[in-house]
């Protein structure tokens, strides 16, 4: 595992405060507005980073994300483009933890050893690929390890015992559970399953456990901070970009402000301050 | 040669067919189609599932279909003899039902009670609405607005038959839209949904499937030349599309070296025109990207709409000795990924 995405979870364990993950997608709505959100989510309260790479079929989305998308591509997105961005980000930030996210064509056709080489360079610390599962992910393992870089493996309400020995194996940073059965910023799972969820996860793994799909509102991070490690939010920040405008990353970071005010006083009422 | 040789034998373990094919999904998928795998292996161990199919191919289908001497084809092209094998005269008027059947038996097997497929000129929709009708199954079938709008008796037949068709207007609204919709609906109903896929495409073991159910076309074809003509044919032509119907037709001759298997896809305004053609096999070669040489776009994030079974899921391995002939002149009607244009095929002659 990095040291950045280690030591930000020790860090946040310490303190006993559940991460804030925030979700963007790289040039959405442009280059530069998006540069403008990377560089302010720290200070809003992002603890960790996903940055979005763009795909025309990204199967694993809701519309919120899709839409996201197809902005940035006709923005001129791409996964270099990304790659561009997060050392962009990265020259003004050395601490905070930024992961890519996104599916595996893009990769496949730089090569894994080049994207790796190249996440390397940009300083990002690890990738989630929805659609390469354990059975697939072998060449992107073996180059990562190579650049010391985290594969973060993903972990659903359809992953059994036996299934979720075989996500483990490999799996590096942080285990992202996706709380519910269905596509991003749509349903959200119940509390109670949630916990009996990251109960069970905490279970199998010292891996800091991260909850997201369909997690919107300041009420749902709290609720989902108490337990789980870090709470993952998206498409809610999208959708700000969405609505479009001159204030756009106005708006995302001051979303951001407080989800992890939420987030950051989920546990704060068992008598320890955040 | 050796390719042909080592052919049955695929996919491998890991799903594979050289260096397609796998399971590139979600990992909320993945418990499914391991499930899936599971199932298909036990129904290809137990008797009954062939005699069940063997009965309805032949008192339900009407299998087998013919194999058609085309006596003024073969005078008018004036060299081979020109036979057609019939697949359009089965129920529902395409060769897709010989692999909705199979796939719906499985799901009753498998205790699924909804039924989902994806449909490009509606075809393959059709087929699985029919045959949902004839088992007593909910059918959601996932279709573009575009392809909606295009095929309207398709649209009409399946309704007709009880199934409710969702028009797509996300991306380009077309197939392979409609098959990340599907997608998305099955890894949110997890539980009591089977997702039928009528392409060979899709995550292991699906191609397999598509390919074993599909192969009763050229079993039957394979025995009907040797009956009327006794001797195996020189060349054997489909066109492509999505890929059921040539891997049908060519899986029972690929040990059969003397036959020259010739698949021909449709290169619309050419395949060095970006999303301008539907050769998912010819039209996608940049040289730097040899493990997926058809991935031309992919980095740049872009899958080429006409193409729709070009990336995620790679399907059949281009390699071997087998001629893939593109057409430079597509006739508008010809339809992509789902079902066989029979204009594409008599142009698969005059180009073979």
């Amino acid at each position: 595992m990095t040291h950045r995405l280690s030591s930000r979870f020790a860090a946040l364990k310490a303190a006993n405060r559940a991460a804030l993950v925030t979700y963007i997608m790289a040039s959405d709505p442009d280059h530069e507005t998006c540069l403008e959100i990377l560089k302010g989510l720290p200070a809003a309260g992002a603890d960790v980073i996903e940055l979005g790479f763009p795909f025309s079929d990204p199967m694993a989305d809701g519309v919120s994300i899709q839409l996201a998308a197809q902005r940035a591509l006709k923005a001129g997105g791409s996964l270099r483009k990304t790659l561009e961005l997060a050392k962009r980000f990265r020259a003004t930030n050395a601490d905070t933890p930024l992961i890519l996210m996104g599916y595996a064509n893009p990769v496949e056709s730089m090569g894994y050893e080049a994207f790796a080489q190249a996440m390397h360079e940009a300083g990002a610390d690890g990738a989630i690929i929805v659609d390469l599962p354990p059975e697939e992910d072998g060449p992107l393992r073996a180059a990562f390890a190579a650049h010391d870089l985290s594969i973060i493996r993903l972990a659903t309400p359809t992953t059994d015992e036996k299934r979720l020995t075989k996500v483990l194996e490999g799996a590096s940073g942080f285990l992202y559970y996706v709380s519910v059965a269905g596509v991003t910023g749509t349903n959200a799972a119940t509390h109670e399953a949630v916990r009996a969820a990251v109960a069970r996860l905490k279970g199998a793994t010292d891996l800091p456990i991260a909850v997201g799909f369909g997690v919107r509102t300041p009420e749902a991070a709290r609720a989902i901070g108490e337990t789980a490690d870090a709470v993952v939010v998206g498409s809610a920040f999208v959708d700000e970009i969405a609505a479009g405008g001159e204030g756009a990353a106005k708006r995302v970071l001051r979303k951001v402000r407080e989800l992890s005010e939420a987030a950051r006083s989920a546990r704060a009422k068992e008598g320890q301050p955040a | 040669m050796d390719v042909r040789r080592n052919w049955q034998g695929l996919p491998d373990a890991e799903g594979r067919f050289g260096q397609y094919g796998g399971r590139f999904v979600a990992e909320t998928l993945m418990p499914l189609v391991l499930d899936l795998e599971r199932a298909y292996r036990a129904a290809q161990a137990d008797p009954a599932f062939a005699a069940t199919m063997e009965d309805f191919w032949t008192h339900y289908v009407g299998r087998p279909s013919p194999l058609y001497f085309a006596e003024r084809l073969t005078a008018h092209f004036g060299g081979a003899k020109i036979y057609f094998k019939r697949d359009e005269l089965n129920h529902t008027g395409a060769h897709k039902i010989n692999n909705c059947l199979g796939q719906v038996l499985l799901a009753q097997r498998m205790g699924k009670t909804r039924i989902i497929a994806e449909t490009g000129a509606g075809q393959h929709g059709v087929a699985t609405a029919t045959v949902c009708a004839r088992f007593g199954l909910p059918c959601v079938v996932f279709m573009g607005a575009t392809d909606v709008e295009r095929q309207k008796p398709n649209v009409f037949r399946m309704k007709l038959l009880g199934a409710e068709v969702r028009a797509v207007t996300n991306g380009a609204a077309t197939l392979k839209d409609a098959m990340n919709e599907a997608l998305r609906d099955w890894v949110t109903n997890v539980a009591d949904t089977f997702y039928c896929i009528g392409t060979a495409a899709g995550p292991h073991p699906y191609p397999e499937m598509v390919r074993d159910f599909q192969s009763v076309i050229g079993r039957e074809a394979r025995a009907q030349i040797l009956e009327r003509e006794g001797r195996l044919p020189d060349a054997v032509v489909a066109c492509i599309g999505g890929g059921s119907n040539a891997i049908g037709l060519f899986h029972p001759f690929i040990e059969d070296e003397g036959v020259k298997l010739i698949g021909v896809e449709a290169a619309g305004h050419g395949i060095d025109e970006r999303f301008e053609h539907s050769a998912a096999i010819n039209g996608g070669a940049p040289r730097r990207a040899a493990r997926q040489p058809h991935l031309s776009f992919a980095e740049r994030g872009w899958a080429n709409p006409r193409r729709p079974f070009d990336f995620r899921w790679p399907r059949l391995s281009r390699r071997g000795p087998r001629a893939f002939v593109s057409l430079r002149h597509r006739p508008r009607r010809i339809s992509r990924g789902d079902g066989c244009g029979s204009a594409g095929s008599v142009q698969a002659l005059r180009a073979a």
